[in-house]
């Protein structure tokens, strides 16, 4: 054995020459022998070598310890083989892979080590190359994968793929099911995808199959993007991007608009509200497991519905969550607790934005002006950061909680009567209101109603006759002043009437011929009302004789002067000795259920961007309007979810002619009419096909139907009996008229 | 210059792509409203290239673009199909190219989607 092993070194030295790393030493270690290409490697020459202890191209980076090894094995006799890594002359560094042998004497005592060398310097490089690389490939928080034909996953995938796609391991791994498990329809696309990809020869092909590759994955980890790129061997590799943080902005972004959404619900619901809320409050504190599971069921679902009234959608979110589970026959271990945290968290976050006070049972409520303007600056800010335009919308409607009773507005006028009547030598019941007092308007209206004290006045001082004279006309002594008011969505109504003497209608003539504002020739055509109206004129209020008129005019100037201010109209109603009445009629704008405003904006700039860009038309005015007008080109198409939608457009012939330009050119074609008729469905399905990118979420999962021609009286009736806004569009070609519609049920 | 054959069932359509084709300088050889006429012309006139809507109501067997577009190459194996497709349809879409067609174009569609297309088959 011995023997052979001397062979072996001899006869390496002998075939190989000077060309191999080898050495000799005595048996403490000193070089007595080394190879032109040991001289070479380690940068020192022959002469320094010989002599010196072999440790003279020791590296510091080696352990001692593996010396020691090294030693005792060679020290006894047997072969060391392994790899080390030595010191140059110049401080640079060389690998080897080393054979070490004993040399013996006939009797077998040690009498040196013989060692031949393969320089693995290269090799060493390349792997500490891979290993950075791999390092580098490992920290990118981007994921790369590869897989093959078979959709195994290759074991050179980033590490962050791990992370990404929720797995412990992936080599081997079917990449359809690590990535689609969940969606079926996406991993047969996937597969199908896949499977062209790797059959077909043409590169073009390829391309097209790569276009239509599932783009987007989720999972509990994140969100992320998916790109392919197919690798030269037939591989094909994944590259994903989180985009975890984007979607979790926008989704706060969207979180931050369902809390205005609900302060601004509560502010304009107030007193249903916290009767609401009371009352869950005091339903939360049974305990949910004693409680009949149908009548619990019953309870949270009704709950459900008045909260859903409120955007309250974290308190929406559990009850929903816990009837998932009594409907699943799961009777215990109902998350109650859950359900309580996330309701008072609203119920925090209401107080903190409208004050403690606000939840109070009282039956009026103040929100603190300091709030609202509060909470206007703070949705201005997000507008302007986000250029979210839903959020104007948003905006729009908290203004709207500065909105008061229309009751309340004319209710302050009571005292004033009540103070004026001392002064006078008459007597009156105090002023009667009739209307709802949930009426709320814009505070525009309230120098209207504030002018009013004018009409109450001139019924004080000149209509209601002194008691002695009531006497006489078999009148009750005491005189009455009435309001009434009534509403519907675009018009309040409100009658003012008193029972005193009415107008004297030749008065009226006289004094305004006198005042010049008609001729005793114009003054027969007229009719009694417009005669009437003279009394609203800035002469009759000015002047001074109107206090030797049996009639009226002090002030009514000002109050026609504020009602046209608003678009209003005032009839007089005169019955000579036994009363008279106002008639004011004040254009008002019902506060529309916020999704079928926001829909129709939506549809509405789709449509106008429609009109503007791609068929060239300009667009001269867009205005809400109270009926639609159903030409002969009409289409209706439905979106269909939890709630219906139906959506209308309509269209003068002209522009459809127009429109048909568009589509067409400017050829003649045979069977236009046929065309136009045709034209409404395809408009109808381009335009709410493209507005359903800016619904809100809870509409995006709907589903679009098919254009159908409804009957026109049945839209009539859908537009009567639902939540509609009708927006017209002028442009010189004629109208376009669209319709929203939300239908809670459709037969 | 290409002779064409438009395949859709809203007629609309078939006469705005027509309206694009013919501003790209090409012939529009015939129409079609569904898969059955589809193939009737083809057989009529040949032409160079055939745009295809995928989903279409059934006629005469023909159930939409795809078994148009298989039956049109099994006819001709040589024709080129470019299938007309909404968002949604990936999965349709790859199928029709895995059965012969040359492409799709998504809706709406654009002269600058039909100009790629064209170049693309070297039409």
């Amino acid at each position: 054995m011995n023997r052979y092993t001397n062979f072996d070194i001899d006869f390496l030295l002998a075939l190989y020459g000077e060309n191999v790393i080898a050495s000799l030493t005595d048996c403490k270690g000193i070089i007595t022998y080394v190879s032109d290409a040991y001289v070479q490697i380690s940068g020192y020459s022959k002469s320094e070598l010989l002599g010196s202890p072999q440790n003279i191209v020791r590296h510091p980076d080696m352990d001692p310890f593996f010396f020691k090894e090294l030693w005792d094995t060679i020290s006894s006799g047997k072969m060391w083989k392994g790899e080390i890594k030595n010191l140059k002359k110049n401080k640079d560094f060389y690998w080897v892979k080393a054979t070490i042998t004993a040399q013996k004497d006939n009797e077998g005592k040690i009498i040196g080590y013989a060692s031949v060398r393969q320089d693995i310097t290269d090799k060493k490089k390349a792997i500490e190359l891979h290993t950075q690389i791999r390092n580098m490939i490992d920290n990118i928080e981007d994921g790369f994968l590869i897989f093959d034909k078979n959709l195994e996953v290759e074991g050179s995938y980033s590490k962050s793929c791990l992370k990404i796609l929720n797995q412990n391991e992936l080599l081997k791994k079917d990449i359809s099911e690590v990535l689609f498990d969940n969606d079926k329809e996406k991993k047969e696309t996937f597969i199908f995808g896949c499977k062209q990809i790797f059959n077909t020869e043409c590169d073009d092909t390829k391309e097209i199959y790569l276009s239509l590759m599932p783009s987007h994955h989720f999972n509990s980890s994140g969100e992320f993007t998916i790109h392919y790129k197919l690798l030269e061997n037939d591989k094909l590799l994944l590259l994903f991007s989180d985009i975890t943080l984007q979607v979790q902005l926008e989704k706060k972004m969207k979180y931050e608009q369902k809390k205005q959404k609900m302060f601004i619900s509560i502010a304009t619901n107030k007193e249903e509200s916290i009767e609401l809320i009371q009352s869950f409050i005091e339903f939360i504190q049974n305990n949910f497991e004693e409680m009949d599971t149908n009548k619990l069921l019953m309870n949270l679902h009704t709950f459900k519905g008045l909260f859903t009234q409120l955007d309250m959608s974290d308190t929406i979110e559990s009850i929903h969550s816990l009837e998932t589970l009594l409907k699943n026959g799961q009777f215990e271990n109902l998350n109650q607790k859950e359900l309580i945290v996330s309701f008072y968290n609203e119920i925090k976050l209401i107080t903190d934005t409208f004050g403690e006070l606000f939840l109070a049972p009282i039956t009026s409520v103040k929100v603190e002006l300091s709030h609202v303007n509060n909470l206007i600056s703070e949705v201005e800010s997000i507008c302007k950061k986000s250029n979210i335009e839903q959020l104007e919308e948003v905006l729009e409607s908290i203004k709207h909680m500065k909105n008061k009773s229309f009751f309340n507005m004319l209710n302050i006028h009571k005292s004033v009567i009540s103070n004026s009547l001392q002064k006078l030598e008459k007597k009156l019941y105090p002023l009667e209101i009739i209307g709802s007092k949930e009426l709320l308007v814009c505070d525009k209206l309230e120098r209207f109603t504030k002018s009013l004290v004018h009409v109450f006045m001139n019924s004080i001082v000149h209509g209601i006759e002194e008691p002695y004279k009531r006497i006489e006309y078999n009148k009750n002594p005491r005189g009455k002043i009435k309001c009434v008011f009534d509403y519907d969505a675009q018009h309040i109504f409100l009658k003012i009437s008193d029972d005193g003497q009415g107008i004297d209608v030749d008065t009226v003539i006289k004094q305004a011929i006198e005042l010049n504002l008609t001729t005793p020739e114009k003054v027969v055509k007229l009719s009694n009302q417009e005669i009437l109206q003279f009394i609203f004129s800035n002469e009759f209020s000015t002047t001074t004789i109107i206090d030797e008129l049996s009639g009226r005019g002090v002030g009514l100037a000002s109050v026609k002067y504020e009602l046209l201010k608003l678009n209003g109209t005032v009839t007089i109603e005169n019955f000579p000795f036994k009363g008279l009445s106002f008639l004011f009629t004040i254009p008002y704008k019902d506060p529309i259920n916020k999704n079928v405003k926001l829909l129709s904006q939506s549809f509405v700039k789709t449509t106008e961007s429609f009109l503007i860009k791609d068929i060239k038309i300009d667009i001269l005015k867009s205005e809400t309007i109270k009926q639609i007008n159903i030409t002969d080109y009409y289409s209706t198409i439905q979106l269909n979810g939890l709630k219906n939608i139906i959506f209308v457009i309509s269209l003068e012939e002209k522009l459809i002619n127009k429109m048909l330009e568009f589509f067409l050119g400017q050829n003649i074609y045979p069977n236009t009419k046929k065309l136009q008729k045709n034209l409404p469905d395809e408009i109808i399905n381009i335009i709410v096909g493209l507005s359903i990118n800016n619904f809100s979420d809870e509409y995006k999962q709907m589903t679009l139907g098919t254009p159908i021609i409804l009957d026109k009286f049945i839209i009539e009736t859908f537009i009567q009996q639902n939540q509609t806004v009708i927006e017209k569009l002028t442009t010189k070609y004629g109208t376009i008229e669209l319709a929203t519609i939300i239908v809670n049920t459709l037969n | 210059m290409a002779n064409i054959l438009i395949v859709d069932d809203a007629e609309i359509i078939r006469i705005s792509i027509r309206k694009h084709i013919e501003n790209l300088g090409h012939t529009v050889i015939s129409t079609a409203e569904n898969g059955y006429e589809a193939i009737v012309e083809y057989k009529k006139h040949s032409p160079d290239l055939v745009l295809m809507d995928i989903s279409m109501p059934e006629v005469e067997g023909i159930k939409n673009g795809i078994e148009a577009l298989e039956e049109i190459i099994s006819i001709d194996k040589n024709a080129q199909v470019v299938m007309v497709t909404s968002h949604g349809e990936q999965r349709l879409v790859m199928e029709a190219i895995s059965k012969g067609s040359k492409g799709y174009i998504l809706k709406p569609v654009t002269k600058d989607k039909f100009e790629n297309i064209l170049e693309k088959l070297e039409l």
